[in-house]
């Protein structure tokens, strides 16, 4: 069966993303000071979202392909049912989480990730930080599962255009927290302002895309403490708002890294794969070590959500 | 072509109210203490010896004990850190009313550092060149 023409959630969006926008502006204007919005850092996430939407209208097509090539060899065709979608919906969120979840431990995938995390604010334009290299990348790989359990790739489209839209209005902090059924279920504001920090206890948290009930299942989940407020951006932040830089800059990292001289074929791997801060002579740190430096500093906190225990502690299993 | 000019159209809207709404106010490091401080969040652990500021507080370079140094700089409404390790390759230059220093490091452009005392811009140089 062919596929439906389904509407182009993401473009019909914009409208309302850039309302939300201005009335965010506002708010942090006049009630909030929490809330800020800097020219430099809103231009530059702002062509970093046109410019992923580009990338996709230039490169898609190859991400597509593949799709279509794991769909042929699908045993079974889920077609096009409301509850197909449904289901679709619900694995491809589990796919996003997985994907996340290795964008943010592996160098190669988090060097077209890292750009979504670049601005020291949190406001709805770090929403449209996009990386421009996803493609490049193979983020795309992460759907062929799907296409070969049998969804068709117009359908997954269609469900992370969804996902995605769904995203962009949880990047505020003009909204507190939902009663704790919709917390407890969905992503929210609350649980990805911990996603965006950098604040040690809050590295490597909160995954989801639309449901958190995937962190809850897979042990990722993190709740924001409001005796901690969240500090956004990099552990190692960036000194520039030129979205050529922020696109690129891990990727140059990594290139300087992988040619270093002196080093062995798998030390040169861990650099291009290997987590994030990973370093052959231990001279950088990685989120597992600043999360246990933190709590040999603190070990009041040791064990807490987001904390290793002691080492040396028989909880700590 | 709908879809260029949405984009175009909303990215100038949103860009332009944020500048007119305060968004481009430059800020700067008002002392050596906050300049510490804004380290110190960065690298807990840094054992801080003596600190300089440009003419405007928009960097700060502090000297830090075992001989490394540290950098402040400010961007927009926040600032960025980096540790400076004495085997680091760096390159700087003197301008018409201050330093420009280039480090190897993409995610940092050439910082335009502007030092007119003389004096301040000699220590800067000394302990950048050490």
């Amino acid at each position: 069966m062919s596929p439906p023409d389904l509407p182009d959630l993401t473009q019909l969006a914009i409208p309302g993303f850039v309302a939300l926008m201005l009335l965010e502006l506002l708010v942090g204007r006049t009630r909030s000071a929490r809330i800020d919005y800097e020219t430099r850092d809103t231009l530059a996430s702002l062509i970093m979202g046109a410019g992923s939407v580009v990338e996709g209208i230039i490169l898609g097509f190859i991400g597509y392909a593949v799709l279509s090539a794991a769909h042929q060899l699908a045993l079974v065709d889920f077609g096009w049912s409301v509850p197909a979608f449904a289901l679709c919906f619900v694995l491809d969120d589990l796919r996003y989480y997985v994907f996340h979840r290795v964008s943010h431990e592996s160098r190669w995938f988090w060097a077209a990730h890292v750009n979504h995390h670049s601005s020291q604010h949190y406001n709805l334009s770090t929403a449209l930080r996009q990386s421009w290299t996803s493609t490049l990348a193979g983020a795309f790989l992460f759907r062929v599962p799907l296409a070969l359990l049998g969804f068709h790739p117009v359908m997954l489209a269609f469900v992370s255009s969804i996902n995605l839209v769904y995203q962009f209005w949880i990047h505020t902090e003009a909204i507190g927290r939902f009663p704790a059924p919709f917390e407890a279920v969905f992503n929210t504001p609350s649980h990805h302002r911990v996603h965006h920090s950098r604040n040690a206890r809050y590295l490597d948290a909160n995954y989801a895309g639309t449901l958190i009930i995937w962190d809850r299942m897979f042990g990722s989940f993190v709740p924001e403490d409001p005796a901690e407020p969240c500090r956004y951006g990099l552990v190692k932040n960036l000194g520039t708002f030129n979205p050529i830089r922020i696109a690129l800059h891990e990727w140059v990292a990594i290139a300087r890294d992988v040619l270093q001289r002196d080093l062995s074929l798998p030390e040169r791997l861990r650099y291009a794969l290997g987590a994030p801060g990973w370093s052959h002579d231990g001279s950088r740190r990685t989120s597992a070590m600043i999360k246990a430096d933190w709590v040999r500093d603190h070990p009041e906190l040791a064990g807490q959500p987001g904390l290793p225990s002691l080492p040396g502690d028989p909880t700590s299993g | 072509m709908l879809l260029a000019g949405l984009v175009a159209g909303g990215v100038g809207l949103v860009v332009a109210l944020t500048h007119y709404t305060g968004g481009s106010t430059p800020t700067a490091l008002g002392s050596t203490e906050e300049a510490r401080s804004r380290y110190l969040s960065d690298f807990p652990h840094a054992a801080i010896e003596a600190i300089v500021l440009t003419d405007s507080g928009s960097a700060a370079l502090l000297r830090l004990v075992g001989g490394g140094l540290g950098l402040v700089v400010v961007l927009g409404h926040h600032a960025f850190t980096r540790q400076l390790s004495p085997d680091q390759p760096r390159q700087l230059h003197t301008t018409g009313n201050g330093l420009q220093l280039r480090l190897v490091d993409f995610g940092v452009p050439p910082l335009r550092l502007t030092i007119t005392d003389p004096d301040q811009r000699e220590r800067w140089r000394r302990w950048l060149e050490a």
